[in-house]
C-alpha cells in the first residue's frame, strides 16, 4: 500500500516522488529525476509502493517488471513495452499510452482510467478487476485475454479488437463503439446496459 | 499501512486487510467470505484479526463472520446493531475511531441500506456499496436514490481527488476518476433499458 507524502511546495497537493520532497513538477531537476526513475524501473525487480506522476517514458524496456502499489498518474508513455509483468494496485489514470506494448501481462486491481491509448497492444494478457473506465482507446488489441472484472464503462473504442476474450463481469455500460470486434469472445456474459 | 485485498466469489464482493507493516493487530473490512486464501493472506502477514469493520449488512459482506470469529476473538464495528446475533460496536455517522493504531473517519451514507457506511483511513475510502467504480450503489426507491446521492455529493465528493476509492464490489478507483466518469454522478447522463439496442453487440 501506499506510504505517500505530500509536494512540500506550497499550496500543491499531488504526491512527492518517492524519496523526494517535490512531485515531478515542482523538483528543481526534471530530467535528472526522470532518468533515475527509468534506471529504477529497468532494474527489473519488485517496484512496491512507488510514486511518480506526471512523469514522460520513451522508449523503455519495463520488460517482467514487478509493479505493486504504484502511483504513475497523468503519465506520458511512447513506445513502453511492459510485455510479462506483474502490475497489481497500480494507478495510471489519465495517462497517455502511444505504441506500448502490454503483451502477456498480468494486472489485477489496477487503474487505467481516463487515460488515452493509442495503438497499443495487451494480447494474451490477464487484467483481471482493473478499471479501464472512461479510456479512449484507438488502435488497440486486447485479444487472447482474460478480462474478467474489468470496467470499460464510459470509454470510448476506436478500432479495439477483443477477440477470443473471457468477457465475463466485464463492464461496457455507456461505452462509445466503433469498428469494436468480440469475436469469440463471450460478450453475452458482459454488462452493456443497466436495470437500475 | 499495508492493504490487502481479497476477492470473494461468493457475492462477488471485495474484503479488505489492513494491518501495519510489521504484522499485529489487524483490520478486516467487509469479510463477505472466509476462506483458506484469505486466511493465508492473513497469517503469512503475521497478522492477527482484532477489528471488522462493516460497510453494511448486506450478506455479501458479512457471510465471513460467522467462520472468522472461530478463528479470531474480533470486535466488530458497525451502523446496524443486527449482523447475524453478533455482538456489533455501532458506529454512527461523522464519528472517529482508533483501532490497530489506524485513524479512521466514518460516515453514515444511506440509500443503497440504512446502515450504510463509508471509512476513510488516510487517503483510502472504503465505500462499501455506496459508490463504486463508475456507479453508485443499487436503490429500490427514488428517493432513496436522492438521498444516496445527495449523501455522497456532501459527504464523499468535498474529499480530495486523490483520495483512493476501494469499494465493495469491482474495482478500484479514485475521486478525481468518479467526479469526472461516473455516469451515476452525472445528472445528464442516464443509461437504462432503453439503450440496449445501441449498446449490445448483438444489434451492432
Amino acid at each position: 500500500m501506499f506510504d505517500f507524502i505530500r509536494c512540500s511546495h506550497s499550496g500543491c497537493n499531488e504526491f512527492a516522488v518517492t524519496k523526494h520532497t517535490t512531485c515531478f513538477q515542482h523538483a528543481e531537476n526534471p530530467e535528472t529525476l526522470q532518468q533515475e526513475v527509468a534506471a529504477k524501473l529497468m532494474e527489473k525487480g519488485i517496484v512496491g509502493s512507488y510514486c511518480l506522476t506526471h512523469g514522460e517514458f520513451s522508449n523503455l524496456d519495463l520488460t517482467e517488471s514487478s509493479l505493486y502499489a504504484c502511483k504513475f498518474s497523468h503519465g506520458t508513455f511512447r513506445n513502453v513495452d511492459f510485455s510479462d509483468s506483474y502490475i497489481q494496485l497500480c494507478f495510471f489514470e489519465f495517462s497517455t499510452f502511444i505504441n506500448c506494448t502490454f503483451n502477456e501481462i498480468t494486472s489485477k486491481y489496477s487503474v487505467f482510467a481516463g487515460s488515452e491509448f493509442k495503438e497499443c497492444t495487451f494480447a494474451g494478457s490477464d487484467i483481471l478487476h482493473s478499471n479501464f473506465s472512461g479510456i479512449t482507446a484507438d488502435h488497440t488489441v486486447f485479444d487472447d485475454s482474460d478480462l474478467y472484472y474489468t470496467n470499460f464503462s464510459s470509454s470510448k473504442l476506436s478500432h479495439v479488437s477483443f477477440k477470443d476474450c473471457n468477457l465475463k463481469k466485464a463492464d461496457f455500460y455507456l461505452s462509445e463503439r466503433q469498428e469494436v470486434s468480440f469475436k469469440y469472445s463471450n460478450f453475452e456474459e458482459a454488462l452493456f446496459f443497466r436495470e437500475n | 499501512m499495508k492493504l490487502f485485498f481479497h476477492f470473494s466469489v461468493i457475492g462477488f464482493s471485495n474484503t479488505y486487510l489492513i494491518g501495519n507493516n510489521d504484522g499485529g493487530e489487524a483490520i478486516l473490512v467487509d469479510p463477505g467470505h472466509m476462506d483458506l486464501e484469505l486466511l493465508k493472506l492473513i497469517e503469512y502477514n503475521n497478522y492477527y484479526i482484532k477489528y471488522v469493520l462493516l460497510t453494511h449488512r448486506h450478506t455479501s459482506h458479512t457471510k465471513g463472520l460467522k467462520t472468522l470469529s472461530k478463528i479470531y476473538d474480533v470486535e466488530i464495528y458497525a451502523n446496524s446493531p443486527h449482523i447475524h446475533d453478533f455482538p456489533v460496536h455501532i458506529v454512527s455517522d461523522d464519528s472517529h475511531l482508533n483501532l490497530a493504531g489506524f485513524d479512521i473517519s466514518a460516515f453514515l451514507i444511506p440509500g443503497h441500506s440504512s446502515d450504510s457506511m463509508v471509512f476513510k483511513i488516510g487517503d483510502a475510502l472504503f465505500t462499501g456499496d455506496v459508490l463504486m467504480a463508475g456507479r453508485i450503489g443499487s436503490t429500490t426507491t427514488s428517493l432513496s436514490r436522492s438521498l444516496l446521492l445527495r449523501s455522497i455529493r456532501e459527504k464523499i465528493l468535498p474529499f480530495e481527488e486523490n483520495t483512493i476509492i476501494f469499494p465493495g464490489h469491482g474495482t478500484p478507483t479514485t475521486l478525481g476518476i468518479e467526479k469526472i466518469i461516473n455516469a451515476d454522478l452525472m445528472p445528464h447522463r442516464h443509461g437504462s433499458k432503453h439503450d440496449l439496442k445501441e449498446n449490445n453487440p448483438e444489434y451492432s
